[in-house]
């Protein structure tokens, strides 16, 4: 695996990138959850 | 085909970003969808080798003595019963250096080779039936890649000017305070990705042109543009009063979102510059030739993708940002 990682240095770019498109999403999705919740308690 | 697959992109991604409304939480299978269409495009955008064909080592070698690039070729035996490679033009050559490469007749390679003596040398094999490549453009290279992140967010700042002026018109038909919620979040995101195309493509610019700023049509439309709207939150945080502050903030997102079509699509391509598209352009190939209409096929893919799942991704953060305003407004 380290090896392949080694020689084909592209797939760790790629890594990298989808680690911190990973981390904008899960923001997102959590931000997306409050927003909703304090959607309801306003409606209640 | 080109201005096809990227007019319903746009569209599909217009369509579903008011669906089911602007200001109301978007469905689970929405948001699935843009997630996975950005990671599709970012997947597609990185894997695939850049590969050229014979002309390209050619010229390439020319300019620069000894550099080396991959080939696309095929390996087979012509009608001499000689081993020879075929690009995708259908020029044939044989490349040395070969013989250690182990390779099967009726297959694609890539095969990083330099031009030397009039002699085609392989340098290293790269991979066998690749499932996708993009085109080697000499003055491009590795940087063609910058396209799906660079111009889909120029795209998503015109999109965000347009929605603003669209619910400007609203205000000022209906005078009707919800319209300047929508209008106020659309223009603030639309400038965050015009700092964004902007700085993406400054560090474009520093590998390609020489510099960060060089005062290309490209570059001095878009400061103006920022310069432009800029001044729109000025205007906006002078005002206290919500009524004055809305309607005049409506006329001046009218007025400035007249300026983006010059700025954006019409000055950059009539004036001579550096930037692809430009009135001189003759180095972009079938990349984003203006010339000819064309884009290269497997570019258009995961380009298209990308302009969809970057516009949907703008219409998510327009509707967070929306209900996070309206429900400090409520309060």
């Amino acid at each position: 695996m380290l090896d392949f990682l080694h020689d084909n240095s592209i797939f760790v770019v790629l890594g990298i990138t989808l680690i911190i498109w990973g981390g904008i999403v899960s923001y997102m999705l959590s931000l997306d959850k409050k927003v909703k919740k304090l959607e309801e308690l306003t409606e209640e | 085909m080109k201005g096809l697959i990227i007019a319903l992109s746009v569209t599909l991604s217009f369509v579903l970003g008011f669906f089911p409304s602007i200001n109301k939480s978007k469905p689970l299978w929405w948001k699935l969808l843009t997630i996975t269409t950005i990671t599709t495009a970012i997947v597609l955008t990185l894997l695939p080798p850049i590969a050229g064909n014979f002309a390209d080592l050619k010229f390439v070698a020319g300019m620069e003595q000894g550099k080396h690039i991959n080939l696309l070729v095929k390996y087979e035996t012509n009608s001499q019963g000689l081993d020879i490679f075929t690009d995708d033009y259908g020029d044939s050559h044989f490349i040395e250096k070969t013989e250690s490469f182990n390779l099967e007749r009726g297959n694609k390679y890539i095969i990083n080779s330099r031009f030397e003596n009039e002699k085609y040398i392989a340098v290293e094999l790269v991979s066998a039936n690749p499932f996708m490549t993009y085109p080697f453009i000499p003055s491009l290279e590795d940087r063609t890649k910058i396209l799906n992140f660079h111009v889909p967010m120029a795209w998503i700042s015109v999109l965000a000017y347009l929605i603003s002026m669209i619910y400007a018109v609203q205000y000022l038909r209906t005078k009707d305070l919800k319209y300047d919620t929508p209008l106020v979040a659309s223009a603030s995101l639309g400038t965050l990705f015009a700092i964004l195309a902007t700085v993406t493509g400054m560090l474009w610019a520093k590998f390609n042109w020489g510099s960060f700023w060089n005062w290309d049509p490209r570059q001095t439309s878009i400061l103006i543009l920022l310069l432009i709207y800029g001044a729109f939150f000025a205007l906006r945080s002078s005002i206290d009063v919500a009524e004055s502050k809305a309607r005049l903030s409506s006329v001046y997102a009218i007025l400035a979102f007249i300026t983006v079509p010059f700025l954006v699509f019409i000055l950059p391509r009539m004036a001579t510059g550096l930037h692809p598209g430009s009135a001189d352009d003759s180095s972009t190939g079938p990349l984003v030739s203006s010339q000819s209409g064309m884009l290269d096929s497997n570019m258009l893919i995961s380009f298209g993708l990308a302009m969809f799942g970057f516009s949907m991704f703008f219409f998510w953060l327009l509707n967070l940002q929306i209900r996070i305003m309206k429900y400090r407004g409520d309060k």
